[in-house]
C-alpha cells in the first residue's frame, strides 16, 4: 500500500468525524448574533481616553499623575538603547507619513527600540546607527505595529508569520567583541 | 481575498451583524474542525466555535487586510480552543465520552475509517491539530505554523511523526499492508 | 480642570525623560552583579539559580556570553509564566554547559538574541522554548557532524576554556541551518540548500564575522551532511 492511501484514509475519516458533529451547528449564526447584539457596544481606547480627558476629577488626575510617573519610568527602562559600538554608522531609512513615532529594533540593539527621526517632518524617517560588521535581522516599528520587511533589505525571514530584513554590513575583517 | 468576502468583513467592522452572520455561516464547518481537533469532544468544540466567532468579531479591527483571513480566524479559533483545553485539564473533569460513533454500526459502515479515527484519536494532543489542519483544511505548512504558533519545522516533525503512528497502527490492526510508499 | 490632565501628561514625560538619562549615559556593558541580580529577581528556585550563575560567569568569562544581552532577556524574562522561564534558561545553561556560544553581544543571531527578538514580537513562551530547543538541536547536530567529518576537532568539554574560533563556525552553520528549515520553509532535500549555508558562511567570513576557516567548510560540505545535521537534530538519540 502506497502512502497515498493512508492519506486518503486519513482526509476521509476526518472528515466523517467533522460531518457527524456539525449538525451541532444548526442556527449557530443567530446564536452568535444573539450574543453580539446582547452585548454593550465596546468603546475605542481612543474613545476612552478622549472621554477621560474631557472629564477629568481632581481626585483622579492625581492618581493618573502617579501612574503616568511610574509608567515613564518603567517605559524609560524599557525603551533605553543599549550601548552601541563606534564602528561605521549605517543609515536605516523607512517612509511613515503620519506616523507619530517610529522606531528600529534588531540583533544590534537586542530588539530594544531606537527611536528614528523626521526633523523635517516629511513623513521619511531616519536613524543612524554605528554598527560592527556583521549580519543584523532587524524591524521597523511604526506607531507599534511591526514593519519587517524594508526595501532596502538583502534578505527576509519569516518568523511566526511576521517578517524580519536582514542586511550585512561592513567588509573590513577587524575581529569583533561584544 | 474575494471582494464579496472583504465587503463582508468591512460591514462587520461597521457593525453589520447580519454580515456577521454570513461570515459565521461560511466558515462555521472549518473552525469546528480545528476547535474539534484540539478539544477531542462535540460539545466543547460547539461551544468553542460560537466562542470564538464572538471573539473574532470583538477583535476584527486588529485583523490585517492582507492576511489570509480564514488563517487569522482559525489562529482566533485555535487558541481559544487551547485555552478552554487548560480550563478543562485545570478543573479535572471526568474523562471525555468516547468520541466514535456506535461501533457495530460502523463496522457495517467503514471499519476502515473507524480503525483512522481511533488512530488519530490516540494521537498525541501536539500532533492532532497540525493532522486536522493539513487533512482537513488543506492548509500549507506555513499556515498551519501561523495557527498553531509553531515554526514550520515543528510542523512538518509532527505532522511526519503522526503519518507515521498512524500508519504503525493501522498495519498492526491489518486494515493496510505493511508496505513503505 | 484640563490642567490637571495637562499635568499628568507633562509630569509623565518628564519621568520618561528622566528614566531614560541614566542608561542613556551608560557607555560600558553593565556588571556581571547587575546580571546576577536581574537573575535572582526572577524568583526562581535557588538551585537553578546558583546552577545558572556558574554557567553564566564562565560564559561571559570564555566569550559564550555577554552582560549586555543577558541582562536585557533576564530583566524581560519577566513577561513569561515561571516553568517557562526555567525551560528557557535551562536550554541555554545547558548549552553552555555543552561549550556553544548562546550570545554574541549586539552584532549576529543567538539564543539569547533571538529570545529577546520573539519576546519583542509577543510570541508565548511555549514557542520561545521550542525555538530555543531546536535551536540547540542543531547546534549539537552541527558540532557533531563537523567532528565526525574531520573539519573540526572535537571539543574540549571545558565550560572555562575560552570559545574558539571553531566554535564560532559551528554556531554560524547551525544559525544557517536553522534558519533554512524553520523560517524558510525548507527541507533536507531542498536543492537550495547547500547554497544558502555556503552563502551564508562565506559572506560571513569575508566580514571578518566568521575565522577564515568557515570559507574551507563551507566548500566541503554536502547536501548529505547538511540532510545529516536536520535528521540528527530532530532524532537527539542519534547524535
Amino acid at each position: 500500500m502506497r502512502w497515498d492511501e493512508v492519506d486518503e484514509l486519513l482526509r476521509a475519516a476526518l472528515q466523517k468525524e467533522v460531518a457527524e458533529g456539525v449538525k451541532r451547528l444548526e442556527g449557530l449564526e443567530e446564536r452568535v448574533i444573539q450574543e453580539l447584539a446582547r452585548r454593550p457596544a465596546r468603546e475605542s481606547l481612543w474613545q476612552r481616553i478622549r472621554e477621560f480627558l474631557t472629564r477629568p476629577t481632581p481626585r483622579w488626575a492625581l492618581v493618573g499623575a502617579m501612574a503616568a510617573l511610574l509608567l515613564g519610568f518603567a517605559l524609560g527602562r524599557l525603551t533605553s538603547p543599549s550601548p552601541i559600538p563606534q564602528w561605521s554608522p549605517n543609515l536605516f531609512v523607512i517612509a511613515a507619513p503620519g506616523a507619530r513615532s517610529v522606531a528600529v529594533v534588531g540583533d544590534f540593539s537586542a530588539w530594544q527600540p531606537l527611536p528614528m527621526s523626521d526633523p523635517d517632518g516629511d513623513g521619511i524617517w531616519t536613524a543612524s546607527i554605528p554598527l560592527p560588521p556583521g549580519r543584523y535581522e532587524y524591524a521597523f516599528l511604526v506607531d507599534g505595529k511591526w514593519i519587517g520587511q524594508d526595501p532596502l533589505a538583502e534578505e527576509y525571514l519569516r518568523t511566526f508569520g511576521e517578517y524580519v530584513s536582514v542586511r550585512y554590513v561592513g567588509g573590513s575583517r577587524e575581529n569583533l567583541s561584544s | 481575498m474575494p471582494a464579496e468576502e472583504l465587503e463582508l468583513i468591512q460591514r462587520s467592522l461597521n457593525g453589520d451583524l447580519e454580515a456577521w452572520g454570513e461570515i459565521v455561516c461560511r466558515y462555521k464547518e472549518a473552525v469546528f474542525a480545528v476547535t474539534l481537533s484540539i478539544l477531542r469532544n462535540y460539545a466543547d468544540a460547539e461551544d468553542a466555535t460560537q466562542d470564538a466567532f464572538i471573539r473574532a468579531y470583538e477583535n476584527l479591527r486588529k485583523y490585517d487586510l492582507s492576511r489570509k483571513f480564514s488563517t487569522w480566524l482559525f489562529t482566533v479559533a485555535a487558541n481559544i480552543a487551547k485555552n478552554a483545553l487548560r480550563k478543562r485539564r485545570r478543573e479535572r473533569d471526568p474523562p471525555l465520552p468516547e468520541m466514535d460513533g456506535d461501533p457495530a454500526e460502523e463496522v457495517h459502515t467503514d471499519l476502515r475509517l473507524a480503525a483512522v479515527r481511533a488512530a488519530v484519536a490516540a494521537l498525541p494532543e501536539a500532533y492532532r491539530a497540525p493532522v486536522v489542519l493539513y487533512y482537513w483544511h488543506g492548509l500549507s505548512m506555513e499556515e498551519i505554523g501561523q495557527v498553531l504558533g509553531l515554526p514550520v519545522g515543528t510542523v512538518k516533525t509532527r505532522l511526519h511523526r503522526a503519518r507515521a503512528l498512524i500508519r504503525a497502527k493501522l498495519v498492526e490492526q491489518g486494515v493496510i499492508q505493511d508496505a513503505v510508499g | 480642570m484640563k490642567i490637571c490632565h495637562l499635568s499628568v501628561l507633562f509630569v509623565a514625560c518628564a519621568g520618561l525623560v528622566f528614566a531614560q538619562t541614566p542608561l542613556l549615559l551608560r557607555s560600558t556593558p553593565p556588571a556581571p552583579e547587575e546580571v546576577l541580580q536581574a537573575l535572582e529577581a526572577l524568583g526562581l528556585p535557588p538551585e537553578f539559580t546558583a546552577t545558572f550563575s556558574a554557567a553564566l560567569l564562565s560564559g561571559f568569562a570564555t566569550g559564550r556570553a555577554t552582560t549586555t544581552v543577558s541582562l536585557l532577556l533576564l530583566q524581560d524574562l519577566v513577561k513569561l509564566p515561571r516553568d517557562q522561564v526555567l525551560e528557557c534558561l535551562e536550554v541555554i545553561r545547558y548549552a553552555l554547559s555543552q561549550g556553544f556560544i548562546v550570545d554574541t553581544g549586539l552584532a549576529g543571531s543567538s539564543m539569547m538574541n533571538e529570545a529577546r527578538k520573539f519576546l519583542a514580537l509577543g510570541r508565548s513562551g511555549e514557542e520561545i522554548v521550542s525555538v530555543l530547543r531546536a535551536r540547540l538541536g542543531f547546534l549539537l547536530a552541527t558540532r557533531s557532524v563537523l567532528v565526525r567529518s574531520g573539519l573540526i576537532s572535537p571539543p574540549v568539554m571545558d565550560p572555562q576554556v575560552p570559545a574558539t574560533s571553531a566554535d564560532r563556525v559551528v554556531l554560524e552553520l547551525a544559525w544557517a541551518v536553522g534558519d533554512f528549515i524553520l523560517w524558510e520553509g525548507g527541507s533536507p532535500g531542498d536543492p537550495r540548500f547547500l547554497g544558502y549555508v555556503q552563502d551564508r558562511l562565506n559572506r560571513l567570513s569575508a566580514l571578518g564575522v566568521c575565522p577564515m576557516e568557515a570559507g574551507k567548510i563551507a566548500s566541503a560540505l554536502t547536501p548529505a551532511m547538511l540532510a545529516e545535521i536536520v535528521q540528527l537534530a530532530f532524532q537527539p538519540e542519534r547524535r
